[in-house]
C-alpha cells in the first residue's frame, strides 16, 4: 500500500508556516514505517522511540540550537 | 497527471456454482469501449460468478455462511460433488487474470478440491466450499499467483498468506465494496436507511483517502508516549520545588543572622555603656562600696542561677525516666490485684506445683503437717486447686511473672516518684526565691547608687537611673541575641536537612530527561497529526461532495428540483460532519426521493468516491437496474458512461433489466449506452437442458407467475423456475445492433 497523495500532501513542509521542518520529517518517516505494514504494535512503537532518540532528542554533545530549537517548539505548540 | 488504472482482463471457472467444465468471460480493457455486460435470467448465476471473483483474490467468501444460515450450494459445483464415488475427488477453479495500464500484471488461480475419503450418510457445513457437505468429503483449498520478479521474470507465488498479502496490497479487502459494488446497496441511499448509508459514505471517505493509515500513526504515537509516562512515573524527579524551599530557609537564616548581628551590636553598645557607667560609680568611695557589694551579689546570683539550672536538669531527666512506668503504674497494680485474688481463693500458691498436690494426696498429710481423712474438705480444696494448675512449667512462669510485676510496682511506686519529684520541685521553688532575692538585694543596691547625690561633678541619681536603664536593655537585649541564636541554629538544621534533599535530587534529576523530550515531541505529533486529520476530512467530505452532486445533478431525472453545482448554486448534494448524504433544493432544504432518484444518488457516490483515490480501479457491479424503472435506469447508466470514462465497468444484469424499454417511453439501457460506441463485449449466461446433453435453452414468450419459460428444442421439455436444468454455459451475446 502506498500512501495515499491525500495524506501525503498533507505533511508536506510549508516554508510559510511556522511549524518546523522537523514535524514534518518526523510524520512522514512515521507514515512510513506505518505503511510496511510488517511490523507487529509494539515494534511499530518501539521504531518511532528509536528514531526520535537518534535524530531528535539533544544531547550533552550538541554543539547547534536545532534540535534544543525543536523541542522548544514543541513544549510551546502544547501549551494550552 | 494520468492515474494507474487496474483491471481484469479475464475470468475463467472450473466446475463452480451451477457450471461444470471450464468457461471463460473476458472483460474490456480498453480506454474507450470501457463496458462489459454480464446478462443472465434470475438464478442464472450473474451473482455467483460475481462472488467467485471476490472468492478468487481474497480467498474469502463474500456471503460468508455458517450451520445456520447454510445451504447445499456451495464454491464446487453441486452436481459433481454428489456424484463422486469414495476414493474419487472434483476440483473447482477460479482463474482471474489482472492488468494494470502497462499489460498483464498476476494471473491469479485459487482451487478448492473435494476429496470423497469414505462413505457416509451425514452431512456437515464446509467453511471452505461454505456450503453443507457429506460428512465422508475432505476439502481442500490452494492457490498460486505468477508475478514480476524485480529483474521482470516471471514468478510464481503459492504460499496463500504472501499471495493475499500481494492482493491485498494492490485491492485492499476493506475497499473491495467500492471496486467490487454490490447495486442492492444503493437502495441504501433512502432516507429510511439513513444509518447503513452513513456507515458506507464514512467508509469511503476515510478507508479510499487512507485515513486508517494516519490513525494508526495517531494510536501508535499517543501509545507510545502513554507507554513512557508510565515508565517514568514516580521516577523523574524536579528539583524547582526543592530549590525554592532551600533558598527559602537560607534566606529566613541569613535574616536571622542579620538580626542578631545587629542585636549582638546594640547589646556590645550597652554593655560598653554600662562599663563606662560602673566605672563611673566607681569614682567615689561609696560607690565603690556599692559597686563591690553589687559584683558579689551578682556573682551570688550567677551560682544560683547555674544551681538553677542544674536543678531543672534534673527534673527533666527525671520525668523522662520514670514516666512511662508511671504511667503503666495502674496496670501494672490491677494485675498485682488480680493475682492477689487468686491466691486469696488459693487458687495458684505460687510454690506448689501439681506434683505438690499428689503428694499431698498421696501422703493425706499438709505441707503444714495437719492431717486429713479422704473424705475430708481439704480433699475438694486441693481438687479445685490442682484442676486451676495445668502443668509445673505454668505455675513457674505464673509465678516469675507476678515477681517481676511486683519489682516493676515497687520501683514505680507514685508515692516514691513524688516524693522524688517533690524534692526537686521544692529545690526549684527555693533556687527562684534565692535568686528573686538576690534580683532584689541588687535593685536596692542599684537604688541606692542613686541616693548617694552628688559627688563632685557627678551626678549619682541621674547615674544610677541611667545605670537601671542600661540593665534592663542589655538583659533584653541578651535574651532577644539568645533567642535569635536558639533560632539560627533551628534554621540552620532545617537548611542542612533542606539542602541534602535538593542535593540527592539533583543528583537523580536529569536520568529522564531524554524520556520527557521524547513524550512531548510525541504529544506534539499526536495534536499536529489530528489537527491535520480534521482538515483533510473537511477537505474529502468537500471533494466528495462537490464530485457527487455534479455527477448527480448531470444525471437525476427531474434535475430542476434539486439545487446547481457550487458556486451557481449551494450544490445539490450536501455530506454533514456525521456522513448523512442528502439532496437539497434551490433553497438549501432537504429533497426527499424517489426510488430512481435515490439510486443515482447512490451511484453518483460510489463514482465520486473515486475522485479521491489514486487508480482507477475496475468498477464491477451487481445488479445495479434492479427495482427501478425505465427513466431511472438510463439515469444509472448515463453516469457510468459519461463520468467514469476510463474505468473498466462490468455489470452484472438481467435481460429485462438491460434489454427492456418501458411503456412510457423509457429506451433499453442497452439501446442508451450505445453498444457501438461504449460496449465491448456482452455476455450471456444461460442455461442447458436437463435431458440433452450441452442443449442450450431458448426463452419463450410464455410465462408462469411472471417468470419466463424455457423450452428445450431438441426435446421439447419446458423449464419453468422450479425446473431442474442442466449446466450452466456462458456465451458471448449474439447482438443485433
Amino acid at each position: 500500500m502506498t500512501i495515499n497523495t491525500i495524506i501525503s500532501d498533507a505533511f508536506k513542509s510549508d516554508d510559510s508556516s511556522d511549524v518546523p521542518k522537523e514535524l514534518f520529517e518526523i510524520i512522514n518517516r512515521f507514515l512510513e514505517m506505518e505503511d510496511s505494514e510488517t511490523h507487529k504494535d509494539s515494534a511499530i512503537i518501539n521504531l518511532f522511540e528509536r528514531r526520535l532518540e537518534t535524530k531528535y532528542i539533544p544531547s550533552d554533545n550538541d554543539t547547534t540550537n536545532e534540535k534544543k530549537n525543536f523541542l522548544d517548539w514543541c513544549k510551546d505548540y502544547l501549551k494550552p | 497527471m494520468s492515474r494507474d488504472r487496474l483491471l481484469i482482463k479475464s475470468f475463467e471457472i472450473k466446475n463452480c456454482g451451477g457450471f461444470s467444465g471450464t468457461h471463460k468471460i473476458e472483460f474490456s480493457i480498453d480506454q474507450e469501449k470501457n463496458f462489459t455486460i454480464v446478462l443472465g435470467n434470475s438464478g442464472r448465476g450473474k451473482s455467483t460468478i460475481f462472488k467467485l471473483i471476490y472468492w478468487c483474490l481474497y480467498g474469502a467468501h463474500y456471503d460468508l455462511r455458517d450451520e445456520r444460515t447454510g445451504s447445499d450450494e456451495g464454491l464446487i459445483n453441486l452436481k459433481l460433488l454428489k456424484s463422486l464415488q469414495t476414493t474419487e475427488n472434483v476440483t473447482g477453479t477460479v482463474k482471474l487474470i489482472l492488468h494494470d495500464q502497462n499489460g498483464e500484471l498476476h494471473q491469479l488461480e485459487r482451487s478448492i478440491t473435494a476429496t470423497q475419503l469414505e462413505e457416509s450418510s451425514k452431512k456437515k457445513f464446509d467453511s471452505y466450499n461454505n456450503s453443507f457437505v457429506n460428512a465422508g468429503l475432505q476439502m481442500e483449498v490452494s492457490a498460486k499467483i505468477t508475478f514480476k520478479d524485480k529483474l521482470g521474470n516471471i514468478s510464481l507465488e503459492k504460499d496463500q498468506r504472501r499471495i493475499n498479502t500481494m492482493i491485498d496490497e494492490l485491492l485492499p479487502q476493506e475497499l473491495s465494496s467500492f471496486f467490487l459494488f454490490d447495486g442492492e446497496k444503493l437502495v441504501n441511499f433512502r432516507p429510511d436507511h439513513r444509518d447503513e448509508v452513513s456507515k458506507l459514505i464514512q467508509d469511503g471517505i476515510e478507508k479510499i483517502s487512507g485515513l486508517k493509515i494516519l490513525d494508526s500513526l495517531i494510536l501508535h504515537a499517543t501509545k507510545s508516549h502513554e507507554g513512557i509516562t508510565k515508565f517514568i512515573s514516580g521516577k523523574q524527579v524536579d528539583s524547582k520545588a526543592l530549590q525554592t524551599i532551600f533558598d527559602r530557609i537560607s534566606d529566613d537564616k541569613q535574616g536571622l543572622i542579620d538580626e542578631h548581628a545587629e542585636k549582638s551590636q546594640q547589646l556590645k553598645e550597652k554593655q560598653d555603656e554600662l562599663e563606662n557607667i560602673i566605672e563611673r560609680v566607681s569614682s567615689s568611695k561609696e560607690g565603690v562600696r556599692i559597686q563591690a557589694l553589687v559584683n558579689t551579689e551578682e556573682s551570688n546570683q550567677k551560682k544560683v542561677r547555674k544551681d538553677i539550672k542544674s536543678n531543672d536538669q534534673e527534673i527533666h531527666r527525671f520525668l523522662f525516666d520514670k514516666l512511662p512506668e508511671l504511667l503503666m503504674f495502674d496496670t501494672l497494680k490491677e494485675s498485682e490485684h488480680s493475682f492477689r485474688i487468686l491466691e486469696d481463693y488459693d487458687l495458684i500458691p505460687p510454690s506448689i506445683t501439681r506434683e505438690a498436690i499428689d503428694k499431698i494426696f498421696a501422703k493425706n498429710k499438709c505441707v503444714c503437717g495437719n492431717e486429713f481423712e479422704n473424705n475430708d474438705a481439704t480433699w475438694d480444696i486441693l481438687d479445685k486447686i490442682k484442676k486451676t494448675i495445668i502443668d509445673k512449667d505454668m505455675t513457674t512462669g505464673i509465678t516469675q511473672g507476678r515477681g517481676l510485676i511486683s519489682q516493676m510496682i515497687d520501683r514505680s511506686k507514685s508515692d516514691d516518684v513524688n516524693i522524688h519529684y517533690k524534692a526537686l520541685i521544692k529545690e526549684a521553688d527555693r533556687l527562684s526565691i534565692e535568686d528573686d532575692a538576690l534580683t532584689k538585694t541588687i535593685k536596692s543596691y542599684d537604688k541606692e547608687i542613686t541616693q548617694i547625690g552628688n559627688v563632685g561633678k557627678v551626678d549619682y541619681k541621674q547615674l544610677g537611673q541611667t545605670r537601671i536603664d542600661l540593665i534592663a536593655k542589655t538583659t533584653d537585649l541578651n535574651a532577644k541575641v539568645n533567642m535569635l541564636q536558639i533560632q539560627i541554629d533551628e534554621k540552620e538544621l532545617d537548611r542542612i536537612k533542606s539542602e541534602q534533599d535538593l542535593n540527592l535530587r539533583l543528583k537523580h534529576e536529569g536520568k529522564y530527561n531524554s524520556e520527557l523530550n521524547k513524550i512531548t515531541i510525541l504529544k506534539s505529533v499526536v495534536k499536529f497529526a489530528k489537527h491535520r486529520r480534521n482538515v483533510i476530512v473537511d477537505n474529502l467530505v468537500s471533494k466528495t461532495e462537490k464530485v457527487t452532486g455534479e455527477y448527480f445533478k448531470n444525471s437525476v431525472p427531474q434535475a430542476g428540483e434539486f439545487a446547481e453545482i457550487y458556486p451557481k448554486g449551494i450544490g445539490p448534494v450536501q455530506i454533514s460532519s456525521n456522513y448523512d448524504i442528502t439532496a437539497r433544493d434551490g433553497d438549501g432544504n432537504v429533497k426527499e426521493l424517489s426510488k430512481g432518484q435515490s439510486h443515482v444518488l447512490g451511484l453518483s457516490y460510489v463514482s465520486g468516491c473515486r475522485s479521491i483515490t489514486n487508480s482507477d480501479t475496475f468498477l464491477f457491479i451487481d445488479s445495479p437496474l434492479h427495482n427501478i424503472s425505465g427513466d431511472s435506469r438510463n439515469d444509472i447508466a448515463k453516469i457510468l458512461s459519461k463520468f467514469l470514462t476510463n474505468i473498466q465497468i462490468v455489470l452484472f444484469v438481467t435481460d429485462t433489466e438491460y434489454l427492456s424499454s418501458d411503456d412510457e417511453g423509457a429506451e433499453s439501457v442497452r439501446k442508451y449506452i450505445n453498444p457501438e460506441n461504449k460496449v465491448w463485449k456482452e455476455w450471456e449466461i444461460g442455461a442447458t437442458c436437463s435431458e440433452c446433453d450441452g442443449v442450450k435453452l431458448r426463452k419463450t414468450d410464455k410465462k408462469i407467475d411472471d417468470v419466463s419459460v424455457f423450452i428445450c428444442d431438441n426435446c421439447q421439455k419446458e423449464f419453468h423456475k422450479d425446473t431442474v436444468t442442466g449446466p450452466r454455459i456462458i456465451e458471448e451475446f449474439k447482438r443485433v445492433v
